[in-house]
């Protein structure tokens, strides 16, 4: 009997160790191992090398799009979430899209023109656009949009250029959208955030109604939700542009990574938004998929609580400006994943300073300016943190920095809302890491994070500079590209000498495909067209 | 029996009251802005202080939990913060998915752990008892994250067998199924194996066989009935855990259910859906409960007698 029960364990042994092995396999047994052809890009060009749809099946009209998160709303106007935003650009229609080399290709509008102070745009639309519901897009539509966005509480934020703005109609095909003052990206910003929808419909079934069965002018219309599974999108027939030559989409829900991934691999999506960096070998070892990534137009930076009594001293934030390894922190950070920047505003940004010059990591330069302050033996500190990997891998690798400059920094985790309630707190955190990202891709963002009048909301560090508030100030009315241009360089440098924050890293805004999905182009703020896509 | 059934019903209504206190109380009093959270960082002070003041967040904690169960009787359970949508149908729209892979994984922890059970019980130190037991440990050793994805990736992958996510066909129940029942089905199996063998060593147990009772006889007419009382328990307890505590297996395997709403909602401080989703998991768990009482009656009828007292 004990021979026998013996026997008995000695197999189940053998097999739990066979499975513990298989699960670690990196690699699908299908996958050579060489002549990959997917590639990353830091240019912000597709390195995907799809190359046209299989000759030995017909092509495809459909696709399933992987998301990592359940959209917040399909209304335009109440979210601001990613998640959303990759539904809403299928089924809404802006004035125009803006290119990757400034240009704009235009959409819902024929033409515009901004006034000479950059105070009012005057937009004529296209005629005969319709709306999924048969209804025709005219002025009224636009005018209602606009400005419910301005005046809806979760876009507010967003459309800060249009507080407090009035759009209104000429004629039935011309609006006129009056700022309370200039602002030279307006129009990158209706680009992005100004969706159209039609005013009757809506008015007809009030905003819930239209946040379940959204209408919009775009290639693609709704046709059903699952709450936190899927959202289902078909062509829409009588839209005004190119049909698109994939007629049906879904939206799938996967929260978590390895599963979207894995569902990739399986041929259960078609295209993954925010594929995590950690699959990127394995992707791009995959014969059928390709691997996509552009630098995001955001970053990854220090901030410091200017009215605390150690970092209120600008020469121990220098002193840390100056004893930060980028280099490592985005290899710590990210994986190798990205690159160090040496502004708060990257240089990918629309009116970005280029080459602006960084500080030169110095960690014995860095302890002889903490003695300067009077700290030689250092002092001690709290960096808190989130459980997001985006903040906290950057703090765990900041920690071991502090303390090779004698700043002993003990890390405590927080949960997320608690994380972001504590940044505006009255008391607060005194160094923390932080992520931000444009979301219109302008540079314009900083005002937010960096204007006195931002105190107390988006201003977490209450800097009140009043020189740097005249450079942002500048870069924000300016309608000319140089003198906002100069203006960011000027307020780069005012950050920069005054050590308000120190900017690190951006990092890749990866995605991933099938391989033979043609047209896919990564982007900085993930925002996709299904309707460039093919098979 | 009716009128206990009754009782039970009306117990249950202090206790879901006591429930909604203390995660009302919990998340009031977290860190945390839900207008930061539902208005996004760029929104401006005075708007968050707006938003609050039309979710009566400036009133006093009872006045809104007041407020709250007041309209809970009425049938509002108030709007998500986050989606702005009706939390009733929010937490109605996940629930028939919640009670599949529960219903699913109960029916894989019973048909796995229960005949192993009896047959390890029967058949004491065996094969079959030998691996039968270690096989239920080595299963509830296993993280269910880490076991979900393998099956994902042997099953799916690999074998290209069965769907990785999903809800669409009884087939993307399969996986879920299995990794949730994995976790508890090594507790059912010994719960079944020791009271089996408490029951086949008793004195009238010894009289069937004297008296030529046949083994499957003695095992499921006689020994069973008498071993399932604690079983029952044990399978409706894990159930109602289920209900609720499935996150892991629904984030694994994109299963929209209720667990994955709770947590998510907790996260983004979404307190009407937190609240909505603890009350569906408190009432279910009570009747879940009361289930079992009434199973309890049907499968040992001596119970009857004290029930009615």
């Amino acid at each position: 009997m004990k021979r026998y029960a013996k026997k008995c364990l000695a197999a189940i042994f053998i097999l739990a160790l066979t499975l513990s092995l298989f699960g670690c396999s990196t690699s699908p047994a299908d996958n050579p191992s060489g002549g990959s052809t997917s590639g990353s890009s830091s240019g912000g060009s597709s390195s995907g090398g799809s190359s046209g749809g299989s000759s030995q099946t017909p092509a495809r009209t459909d696709l399933t799009y992987g998301l990592t998160g359940d959209p917040q709303s399909l209304d335009p106007a109440k979210s601001t979430d990613q998640m959303s935003r990759a539904v809403w650009t299928q089924m809404y229609e802006t004035i125009a899209r803006r290119k990757s080399d400034g240009t704009y290709e235009k959409r819902v509008a024929e033409s515009w023109e901004m006034s000479p102070d950059g105070s009012e745009v005057t937009i004529k639309l296209k005629k005969g656009i319709k709306f999924h519901d048969g209804s025709e897009l005219t002025a009224e539509d636009v005018a209602f949009t606009y400005n419910r966005l301005a005046e809806e509480p979760k876009t507010k934020g967003m459309m800060v250029s249009m507080t407090g703005s009035s759009t209104t109609v000429v004629d039935p095909y011309t609006v006129k959208v009056t700022l309370t003052a200039p602002y030279g990206p307006i129009v990158d910003v209706l680009c992005i955030e100004g969706r159209i929808i039609p005013k009757a419909y809506f008015e007809s079934v009030g905003a819930e109604g239209f946040a379940a069965a959204p209408v919009g002018c775009g290639p693609f219309r709704f046709v059903e939700r699952k709450t936190g599974e899927k959202i289902v999108l078909t062509q829409f027939e009588d839209y005004y542009g190119t049909k698109p030559a994939i007629k049906d989409v879904t939206f799938k829900i996967i929260t978590d990574t390895a599963t979207a991934v894995a569902s990739l691999e399986k041929g259960e999506l078609d295209f993954l938004s925010h594929a995590p960096l950690s699959a990127k070998r394995s992707i791009q070892d995959n014969k059928k998929l390709s691997w996509y990534e552009t630098p995001i137009k955001g970053l990854i930076y220090v901030c410091f609580r200017l009215d605390s009594p150690i970092f209120q001293d600008v020469k121990v934030r220098k002193a840390i400006q100056m004893g930060i390894d980028k280099t490592a922190m985005v290899i710590g950070g990210v994986e190798g994943n990205g690159t160090p920047v040496s502004t708060m505003i990257p240089e990918s940004c629309i009116c970005a300073p280029q080459g602006f010059p960084d500080v030169t990591y110095d960690l014995e330069g860095a302890k002889k300016l903490l003695k300067e302050a009077g700290y030689p033996a250092g002092f001690s500190v709290t960096l808190y943190t989130q459980e997001n990997a985006t903040y906290s891998k950057p703090t765990q690798v900041l920690q071991g920095q502090l303390q090779a400059m004698g700043i002993n920094a003990e890390i405590e985790v927080m949960e997320r809302s608690a994380f972001f309630a504590g940044q505006t707190a009255a008391n607060q955190y005194e160094i923390w890491v932080s992520h931000w990202t444009a979301p219109t891709g302008d540079s314009d963002f900083i005002y937010q994070l960096a204007h006195s009048s931002m105190i107390g909301a988006t201003n977490t560090i209450k800097v009140n500079d009043p020189a740097l508030d005249a450079a942002l100030d500048k870069g924000r009315t300016s309608s000319n590209a140089a003198d906002r241009v100069a203006a960011y360089t000027k307020a780069c440098q005012i950050i920069q000498d005054n050590a308000y924050w120190v900017p690190v890293y951006t990092f890749a805004a990866p995605c991933a495909a099938n391989k033979a999905l043609n047209g896919v182009i990564p982007d900085d703020i993930y925002v996709f067209y299904v309707s460039d896509w093919s098979w | 029996m009716f009128k206990f059934g009754i009782k039970r019903l009306l117990i249950m209504i202090p206790v879901v009251i006591g429930i909604s206190f203390i995660i009302f109380s919990i998340m009031s009093l977290t860190p945390g802005d839900p207008a930061e959270m539902a208005l996004g960082p760029s929104a401006s002070p005075e708007d968050k202080f707006d938003w609050r003041e039309r979710q009566g967040l400036n009133d006093p904690f009872f006045t809104r939990y007041l407020k709250y169960m007041s309209n809970t009787v009425r049938g509002d359970f108030g709007r998500s913060y986050r989606t702005e949508r009706a939390v009733f149908g929010e937490v109605c729209e996940r629930i028939p998915t919640t009670l599949t892979l529960a219903f699913c994984a109960t029916f894989v922890m019973v048909s796995i752990g229960i005949p192993i059970g009896i047959l390890s019980a029967v058949k004491q130190y065996s094969a079959i008892d030998v691996i039968g037991t270690f096989g239920a440990l080595l299963l509830t050793s296993m993280p269910a994250f880490w076991l979900g994805l393998m099956l994902i990736l042997l099953f799916s992958l690999r074998l290209d067998l069965l769907p990785a996510t999903g809800t669409d066909g009884w087939q993307n129940y399969i996986l879920p199924s299995i990794t949730l029942a994995s976790a508890v089905m090594a507790s059912l199996l010994r719960m079944t194996r020791s009271n089996m063998l408490e029951v086949i060593r008793q004195d009238y147990i010894r009289t069937a066989k004297a008296k030529g009772a046949t083994p499957k006889s003695i095992v499921f007419k006689h020994a069973l009935r008498n071993a399932l009382l604690p079983l029952v328990t044990i399978v409706g307890i894990n159930f109602g855990g289920m209900l609720g505590g499935a996150l892991i297996t629904e984030t694994v395997f994109a299963i929209p259910g209720i667990g994955s709403l709770l947590v998510n909602s907790v996260r983004q401080k979404d307190t009407p859906v937190v609240m909505g989703c603890v009350l569906f998991i408190a009432i279910m768990i009570g009747m879940i409960n009361l289930l079992i009482d009434m199973l309890y009656v049907y499968i040992d009828p001596r119970l009857k007698t004290q029930l009615i007292r």
